[in-house]
Formats: C-alpha cells, structure tokens, sequence
C-alpha cells in the first residue's frame, strides 16, 4: 500500500516567521512544488509551527494554489495553528482560489475555504469520521444507490474535499478508496 | 483659475473632519484652481491621520504646479510641533509654502524611534525594486511595544500585521504612481485608540480595477462605483485576476473585529465602515460611501481602533 501522507514544515520554506505578500508567497510556492514533486504521497500536512503572521496574500500564493493545483490528486491539510485570526486569513486565502481546506487539531478539524455544496455534505461528514471509506459503505451507511454514493465520494474528490486512490478489495477486485485529508 | 482656501477645524481633525472640510469645496477643481491655501487655526490639531493624507495632497497639488500653501496659525506651537515630530516636512514637496517656515531640524530627525507610540512617517516608494521586506514585521512589533497586557497585544498582533501587510503590498502593486506613498501610526493613550495610516498619490484602487472588469468580472461592468468599492471589501477584487484580491477584505474583517472604523478614500468617494448593529462579514457593521467634491488622486486608508474593546 502507497504512503498516505508526508509532513512539511511551512517555517522551513520561509525566510523569517511572517509571511508578507505575493512575491514572498510565490517563492515559497516554488519550494513547496518541488518537495511534493519528489513525492509519491497522496497527502501533506502542512504544519505551521513556528510560523508567526501571515497576511491573507501570502498563504494564496503559496499553500492555497498548490492545493489548487493538484486538486482532485492529492490533499493538503494544516496542524499546528490555534490563532483564529490567522485561521481567517488562511480563510479568505482559500476561498480566493477556491479550494477547501481542513485545519486538524488532534481528531478535531475546522474546515475553511469553499464550503461544501449542500448535496454532499452528509457523505462527506460520513467519510470525515473514517480514515478512509469506500462507496460500498457510503450506500450501506447512508441508503445511497451505489453509484450515486460513488458519484459523490467522485465529486468530493474533485472538488477537493477526500483524495481516493485504487487499491485491491478484500474480494481481489480492485477498489477506490476514499481517504479523508488529515 | 482661482484660489482653494480651506480653513480647518478648530479641535481635534482626524481623516473624517478633514474631508467634511474639503468637501464644502465645490464651487471651483483641483484642475481649475491655480493655488491651494489650507490654514490649520489656533486649537487646531491635526491627528496623525488628517496629517498623513495632507501630506499627500499638498504634494499632489504641488506637483501639477499650484501654488500650495499651509498655514499653521499657532505659530511654531501646538500641532506644527507634532506635524514636525511625525516627519510631515520631512516629505513636504519641497515648493510648498508654510507658514512658519519648516523647522531646519524636524522633531522627527531629532526624535526618531524615541516614542513606540509614534510612528514617524515611513515612506513608500512604489518604484523601488527593493522593498524591505521586513516592513510589516517591524511596524507591528513597534506597535504592540506600546501594550503591556498580554491578552492585548495578541489580540492586536494579526490584525496589524495584516493591515500593515496588504496595504503596503498594495501600494507597491497598485498605486502606478512614481510618487511616494506614506506609512504612520500614532497611539492616543487618553482617547484610548490607536490610528494606523497608510496614503498614496497613486491612480486609486477603482481606477487600477476598471479597465480589467470587462476581462475579470464581466458580471461588474455596469457596476457604480459604489457598488465596486463595497464589492472589494465583502468578496474582494483584483485587477490581477478573480483569484487574487483578498487584503481589503481581510482588513476590513480584522477591523470590525476590533469594532475598529475603516475609512477609505479614493478620489471621487470615500468608503467608511464603522461597528453598528446590522451585519457585514458576520460582525456588526455599517458601510457608507459618498461623494468628494475635490478629487484628490491615490487610496488613502485610516484604521481607526479603539482599545478597550
């Protein structure tokens, strides 16, 4: 089975504690493209220890359009922040490139950025309280068709909220997983 | 052509009095008229806001080559001591008149870094192609020098920062101007407030955004500008793309936060947003734009935050 997830150290990327602007953000952007092109995992946490301020530019440069970029590919996710207004910078980041974005603390996540539409919402809470689901127990859970529980946990995966990945079905078959960003 | 002659209020005169003021001109423009007299009378206090984006429109008029002139009736007393302090003829164009004549020495040459709750005047130089990027950093730090309690001081940390951050970044990325923006702030411990300002002589941020509506957010071609600037701080826009343009909304979000007061003057309007009961962003607040009657070039912003709240 392929590695779930690597954690990167924001702070390392930066050159002092705050992050200032666009220019500074699209040179961390550069750094942060180039570790998860030497990666094979389908996930990152981002962990903003150390990371002092932020204005609202700097993460959208940065974090926010790599998130963009391989939406529907692979996940990011924050750890390691509790400032609330830094949390609505990071907001206001996100929702401009129009992405979502999980911020864990422990087991608990706040989710910023574009909200889910409302047609989703029930399968996604479902698959956030799974490491991972298929779409076999997303129509037993929910009394979904299948193949409508497998176009949503699909449509979730575009639009950012799960990663998935094919992996061998306890029956040999092959099967998408569904994993939650964490 | 003619004569502007403005006199000022005879109390304190932040941002918001200034522009009462200069918005009873209407019979004569800044394009008609040859010379500009602005007369500060005795009890007159100019705060650092009102000071800041005097500062820029003197040197605006300056540079169409009027006539420009400022009167300080106290004499070298009362606020021409604290215009001195904050740096103001340090950047006055040069062919400004002032009465008394400038200080040889500026209280701010004296006094520099003195004073954590004064910042003198930093200028901005949108032409620059090296910027300090330690700026926001070290405006905020200096800022929160001011504040002993813990609780305080974080609760001001991000929003500073943020409202240093982005509008400084703004007047690099937007003003497209070779003139000089400005950056100061001033704690008023009796009134227990704090004004952050930051001006610029720049094309103002409508006009920056216009010529890229059709391109960017065709829905907003037929918008007024009104609609335009109350758009910028609730969903934000950017004349650099729809994924881009989210610092004035930050800044107004971290400003009702504080139930701090925006203002925000653009050359044909000014957008204040000050805490009330109805609700913008999820706080209480209320925006009003209206109308100037001198169009003054550039993006003037003041953050106006009161403490104990």
């Amino acid at each position: 089975m392929k590695q779930k997830g690597d954690t990167i150290t924001f702070r390392d990327l930066m050159e002092s504690e705050d992050g200032w602007g666009r220019e500074q953000g699209v040179a961390v952007h550069s750094k942060l493209l180039s570790i998860i092109e030497q990666s094979s995992s389908l996930m990152f946490q981002i962990s903003m220890k150390n990371v002092r301020r932020l204005d609202a530019s700097f993460p959208r440069e940065s974090i926010m359009d790599i998130a963009r970029r391989y939406k529907g590919e692979r996940g990011f996710c924050l750890i390691d922040i509790s400032n609330p207004d830094l949390i609505d910078n990071l907001d206001a980041a996100a929702i401009k490139k129009e992405v979502p974005m999980y911020i864990w603390n422990n087991n608990e996540y706040q989710l910023i950025g574009v909200e889910p539409k409302l047609g989703v919402k029930m399968v996604l809470e479902l698959a956030l309280s799974k490491s991972s689901i298929t779409a076999a127990e997303v129509s037993n859970e929910l009394e979904l068709k299948l193949n409508n529980a497998s176009m949503k946990l699909k449509q979730l995966v575009t639009e950012g909220y799960l990663v998935r990945q094919e992996e061998i079905a306890p029956s040999g078959g092959k099967e998408f997983y569904y994993y939650r960003i964490k | 052509m003619g004569q502007i002659s403005v006199e000022l209020q005879e109390s304190w005169i932040s941002c918001v009095d200034l522009e009462k003021r200069l918005n009873t001109i209407a019979e004569i423009s800044l394009r008609e008229c040859s010379d500009f007299f602005v007369s500060v009378p005795v009890n007159g206090k100019l705060m650092v806001d009102s000071g800041v984006r005097l500062l820029s429109y003197l040197n605006q008029l300056s540079g169409l080559g009027k006539l420009v002139t400022i009167n300080f009736e106290e004499g070298e007393d009362g606020t021409f001591g604290y215009m001195s302090r904050i740096g103001f003829f340090d950047f006055l164009d040069e062919r400004v008149v002032t009465i008394p004549e400038k200080p040889e020495v500026t209280g701010a040459e004296i006094f520099k870094g003195g004073n954590s709750g004064v910042l003198e005047i930093i200028p901005i130089d949108p032409n620059s192609t090296e910027r300090d990027e330690k700026l926001p950093t070290y405006l905020t730090n200096k800022l929160l020098s001011n504040f002993e309690n813990e609780l305080q001081k974080q609760s001001l940390e991000m929003p500073c920062f943020t409202f240093f951050a982005e509008l400084i970044d703004n007047i690099y990325r937007h003003s497209e101007t070779k003139n000089k923006g400005f950056i100061a702030f001033q704690v008023y411990p009796k009134r227990g407030s704090v004004k952050v300002t930051v001006s610029d002589s720049g094309v103002g941020l409508l006009n920056s955004l216009r010529p890229k509506i059709a391109e960017h957010y065709p829905k907003y071609m037929d918008s007024t500008d009104a609609e335009l600037i109350e758009i910028m701080f609730s969903e934000g826009l950017s004349k650099d793309g729809i994924d881009k343009g989210c610092g004035l909304k930050t800044c107004a979000k971290h400003a009702l936060k504080f139930h701090a007061t925006l203002d925000v003057r653009l050359p044909h309007s000014i957008f204040h947003l000050v805490p009330m009961d109805t609700k913008i962003f999820g706080y209480a607040a209320q925006g009003s734009i209206t109308e100037t009657s001198l169009d003054f070039a550039g993006t003037h912003i003041t953050l106006d935050i009161t403490l104990d709240k």
